[in-house]
């Protein structure tokens, strides 16, 4: 068991490794930062210079020596473009995407459960077909055009909204939230419903179908000849034996958001992650860009590595081989 | 009796009114945030285009693109050498230091140190004397015409302040030191910063102490950077921000015809052209021998070849200005004489291209950036198409402006799309420096393997030395007219400034693009 779990961290390792140095691979191809930091009007002279003084010049294997070096003691460096370390910068702006994404998937899971339990049992039915081409418009209808069409309505037409930002804060040592103001909670509303959207109709058809096959299975038939209610056979027996499926996707679901939740955060000028890496990108802010792929690759393989623990301790079968 | 009566009343209307009133607050939004409050971190016109209302030069540009005396009452040159400058006494710092000359002299090694992003600006001075505490020589190592330009892009910082919160220098990505100008700052300008959140929110508020007479009414700045268009345009038409710089070209309609709203527009300082490779013997992928670049009948067929007039009117919508020479109208020392486009004509063009030696034309890889200036992507797409008329084939190449502005200036292009405001200079002595000079360690950056003649590469040097307005003069227009006949850049148009606000606001629009707010009134 200790072994087993000593081999997982040891492959975390690996990913985190593989991500960082793939990512000063694709530096080579991204331009270079000495243009922002300097100015335009800098001279051929100090645009060597500084290449020179940040390690530009080197081979990208050298500058990724350099960055393993640094980043084992737990220094990514400093931004180019914020000026203050990689770290410090990256866990101001994690809270906004969190509480973003956090938001969305309890609306998603409130909403798409009971819709996709509907559909299950009544798939015939007028609604739970209206229901469906609701689900599929949501997972065709690309984000940021959910997005600026919220905006057009509640904020251009109906004023009610404010378009961009987070609204006031309340800060908690390093964590800050919006859910303690007005303006913040009203703030949330568009993006997390964006969000939100593709999640809902994903959520709904995973459960609809999974409970579809659930239905058909034998204990069902057993629990309706034991004379129980539909309630309890629908709800305590068939949900809940389809949920294992939906709670593995979501989890899944709820990493990626946390690090690419960028076409939402950018059409709502949300203070985030995302945020924070499309400005990385567009200023070539290396340091930020190979800390935050390094630290999503590490988020990823943690992730996988608690759901295969919890395999371990689901199924006996895997713990004897 | 009457006569008399209604201005009072007018005037106790108004007393009411003016105490009920909400203070007056600009809220301003924009693409992106600037770096940081730290005036010498970089030489970035969009910083300072926001930090001028902070901080101020020993002088500064006023709303008509004049220099004017700002921290430096007065000044006088004492030989070609050396400059003495008589700063202003009653200038307080917004925390409540009084501004002397040590604060000159620190901001001088603070700026132009070796290292430091200004040193290539304040690289002509040598050293900085104090005379007593509102005296000051600069020693310059050469004759040098455009110290004063120069200076009104130099901010003044307080020494005291700086050392105390250890920022006493603008660039060192080693350490943390950088961070404290982040969220602080302490100049002497017309507003000061209040409250500050990078990529947030940035407040700035009237500075009640500013020495100069105050002609603005406003109260308070809220700065917002919302970095996708379409969301910073809904915010100005849904009222929750009064004023957008560069409003994207496709919305300008839409704001216009929005009850309370206008466009203000301004011709811009920068004009945009294609550069060229003139200087390798290959052209890789144009599918024939040498380089037809080289050749100045090609150039001007290419030139004669483009529809400045439709690039107006299709792509622009009206809001540009066909130009012959880098230099805009607005620029000091322009020509109007040598203004004078190579007409468009692509029959005449083929039979250039033909004399050339290139009846069957050739393959031209162009390189475009996007977005880095006002539809830079559609100009080159007409261009394409332009260029196919005459048998030359483009090869079109669209780049984000970060791997651009890296790949431009090391050479990569053979055929790419540049513009050139002046900034912060204002004169033409930057434009040539810049994108004129032959390259070499500290001129002609924007100019690899681009145009080079000697002769013009001498003259550059007299006109950055020369400080008669006659000879000047003289020299530029030379310059300028000699590029124009060797057909050195291919020249398309002068933007112009479209700037999206409320009718609450009254702006001025000037041609380098910085918000002075201290020109601005609200209703």
């Amino acid at each position: 068991m200790i072994t087993l779990v000593l081999r997982r961290l040891g492959s975390v390792l690996l990913v985190m490794l593989i991500v960082a140095g793939l990512s000063f691979l694709i530096f080579n191809y991204l331009g270079d930062p000495v243009n922002n930091i300097l100015g335009v009007n800098a001279t051929l002279d100090e645009r060597d210079e500084l290449r020179r003084t940040l390690g530009l010049d080197q081979p990208s294997y050298i500058q990724f020596w350099h960055f393993l070096e640094r980043a084992v003691v737990g220094d990514f460096g400093i931004s180019y473009r914020n000026r203050v370390p990689v770290l410090e910068l990256i866990l101001s702006r994690l809270p906004a995407t969190v509480e973003l994404v956090v938001c969305a998937t309890i609306l998603a899971l409130g909403v798409g459960i009971p819709m996709g339990v509907y559909c299950a049992l009544r798939p015939k039915g007028f609604f739970s077909r209206l229901l469906q081409i609701i689900a599929l418009i949501g997972i065709s209808i690309p984000q940021f055009l959910i997005g600026m069409l919220l905006i057009l309505i509640f904020s251009v037409e109906l004023r009610w909204l404010s378009a961009f930002g987070r609204g006031d804060v309340v800060q908690f040592g390093w964590w800050s939230t919006g859910l303690l103001t007005e303006t913040g909670r009203m703030a949330l509303i568009m993006p997390v419903l964006t969000l939100a959207v593709f999640q809902i109709s994903m959520i709904m058809r995973l459960v609809q179908g999974e409970m579809q096959e659930v239905m058909r299975a034998d204990f069902i038939k057993f629990a309706r000849a034991r004379g129980l209610s539909d309630r309890s056979v629908h709800l305590r027996h068939a949900l809940r034996n389809s949920l294992l499926p939906v709670v593995t996707v979501v989890g899944m679901q709820i990493g990626s958001l946390i690090a690419f939740a960028i076409v939402c955060e950018a059409v709502f000028q949300w203070p985030g992650l995302g945020l924070l890496i499309l400005q990385a990108i567009e200023y070539a802010d290396f340091p930020v860009m190979a800390a935050y792929l390094a630290l999503v690759g590490f988020g990823f393989a943690m992730i996988n590595l608690t759901v295969d623990m919890i395999y371990l301790f689901i199924d006996p079968r895997m713990r004897r081989k | 009796m009457r006569h008399l009566a209604r201005p009072l009343i007018l005037a106790a209307a108004l007393a009411v009114f003016g105490s009920t009133a909400n203070a007056n607050s600009l809220r301003f939004a924009e693409s992106q945030d600037i770096a940081s409050m730290d005036p010498h971190a970089a030489r970035d016109d969009f910083a300072l285009s926001l930090l001028c209302n902070v901080y101020e030069g020993l002088v500064r540009w006023n709303a008509d693109l004049k220099l004017e005396p700002a921290l430096a009452e007065s000044w006088e040159v004492i030989s070609d050498t050396e400059w003495k400058f008589n700063l202003r006494k009653d200038v307080k710092f917004h925390n409540g230091n009084p501004f002397t000359a040590d604060d000159v002299i620190f901001s001088y090694h603070r700026a132009g140190d070796p290292g430091s992003p200004f040193a290539g600006l304040l690289e002509p001075i040598d050293e900085v004397v104090k005379v007593d505490d509102y005296t000051v020589i600069f020693k310059v190592n050469r004759k040098y015409a455009l110290l004063l330009n120069d200076f009104a892009g130099w901010y003044i910082m307080d020494k005291e302040f700086q050392e105390s919160i250890g920022a006493e220098k603008p660039l060192d990505l080693s350490s943390n030191a950088g961070g404290a100008m982040q969220t602080q700052a302490n100049g002497t300008g017309p507003f000061k910063l209040v409250e500050r959140s990078p990529d947030v929110k940035t407040v700035l508020a009237a500075n009640p102490d500013w020495w100069d007479e105050k002609k603005h009414n406003i109260d308070e700045i809220v700065y917002t950077p919302i970095t996708n268009n379409a969301t910073r345009v809904a915010a100005l038409l849904s009222g929750e921000v009064d004023f957008i710089r560069n409003a994207p070209p496709q919305d300008l309609e839409r704001i216009e015809a929005t009850p309370g709203m206008k466009v203000m527009r301004g011709p811009h300082l920068r004009t945009i052209f294609f550069g060229m490779d003139q200087q390798s013997d290959t052209l890789a992928g144009s599918g024939v021998e040498g380089n037809p670049l080289k050749s100045p009948l090609v150039r001007k067929a290419i030139a004669m070849a483009i529809d400045a007039e439709g690039i107006m009117t299709s792509i622009m919508r009206g809001n540009s200005n066909p130009v012959a020479t880098q230099l805009a109208p607005q620029m000091p020392y322009y020509d109007a004489a040598l203004d004078v486009r190579f007409p468009f004509d692509p029959e005449g063009a083929k039979a250039l291209l033909a004399e050339a030696g290139y009846p069957d034309g050739f393959t031209l890889p162009v390189h475009c950036p996007q977005g880095s200036f006002i539809n830079d992507e559609q100009i080159c797409q007409a261009t394409a198409g332009m260029l196919a008329k005459i048998g030359i084939t483009v090869q079109l190449n669209m780049v984000p402006p970060v791997q651009y502005d890296t790949g431009l200036p090391g050479g990569e292009y053979a055929f790419y799309m540049l513009g050139w405001a002046g900034l912060p200079t204002i004169d033409p002595y930057n434009i040539f420096s810049a994108t004129v000079h032959s390259p070499s360690g500290e001129l002609g950056a924007w100019n690899p393997k681009g145009y080079s003649n000697p002769a013009v590469d001498a003259l550059i040097i007299k006109i950055g030395e020369e400080t008669d307005p006659a000879k000047r003069q003289e020299m530029i227009s030379e310059v300028v007219k000699t590029q124009r006949d060797e057909v050195g850049k291919i020249m398309i148009h002068q933007q112009f400034l479209t700037w999206g606000m409320t009718d609450k606001v009254n702006a001025i629009v000037p041609g380098d693009e910085y918000t002075r707010f201290w020109y601005y009134t609200m209703n």
